[in-house]
């Protein structure tokens, strides 16, 4: 049934904007916003061996500028 | 008295945080070619409903394009089209919350997970199986290549998308 392949598709969307971003000189970042440990641990073996940033916030609190501001800022050294 | 003025100052000019942020432009293609002002150094985007949206001082060069209910694949498709007004090494944030677990293990066909998002494709893709459409109730001209017929009349639309990854 059917003819095209079936892919995982957070992890096939989530290398295809890596690679993309990455050949066109920007930088990908992913903040994961959760409060559950179980759902982390489930996540972060999708980003592995991906090239980009990925930050883990526990609270939709520590969502702000500030947060941002440090991303930004690393990445103009 | 100074300090009265300063607070009428303070009213009539509104503090220019979050100048650079604004809300209300989501890309499409006709403010892409109107507006020429690149190099931006922050997009992001993610769920509005969900995420916060965060107030940006002035003299950083920003979008927001979260979207509510705006899901990855979604973001993927708006800085595929729009990533040129960032400068070089800009940074896209995308932030994700518990909903992204639910696509982790979902598994698409391959078929499907090439959609035209942006208006100007789908139209572009709709004009072409239109034409296609009508050909093939026209004996005379279902005896001719009509694909060929259209690109060549089109120009170049066979280059925007392949054709076996269009569903319209």
């Amino acid at each position: 049934m059917g003819g095209g392949k079936t892919y995982i598709k957070a992890e096939m969307l989530i290398s295809e904007i890596c690679s993309f971003l990455a050949e066109r000189d920007l930088r990908p970042y992913f903040i994961f916003i959760s409060e559950n440990k179980e759902i982390i641990e489930m996540t972060l073996p999708v980003f592995e061996g991906k090239i980009c940033g990925v930050r883990l916030l526990n609270s939709i609190k520590d969502y702000n500028w500030e947060t941002l501001k440090k991303i930004l800022d690393n990445g103009n050294k | 008295m100074r300090r009265f003025l300063s607070i009428i100052d303070r009213l009539l000019k509104p503090e220019e945080t979050g100048k650079s942020l604004n809300p209300n432009i989501y890309p499409n293609n006709q403010w892409y070619r109107e507006h020429t002002e690149r190099n931006f150094d922050l997009v992001i985007l993610g769920d509005a409903d969900k995420i916060p949206r965060l107030q940006i001082p002035s003299g950083i060069k920003a979008f927001d394009w979260s979207l509510s209910g705006q899901n990855l694949q979604w973001d993927f498709n708006v800085i595929k089209h729009f990533f040129s007004v960032l400068k070089p090494e800009g940074l896209v944030v995308f932030p994700l919350t518990d909903s992204f677990v639910a696509d982790i293990y979902k598994k698409v066909d391959e078929r499907r997970y090439y959609i035209p998002m942006m208006p100007y494709f789908f139209t572009q893709s709709k004009v072409k199986m239109t034409f296609i459409r009508i050909c093939k109730h026209i004996p005379i001209l279902a005896r001719f290549p009509f694909k060929n017929i259209f690109n060549t009349l089109v120009g170049g639309g066979q280059n925007l998308h392949k054709s076996g990854n269009v569903n319209i």
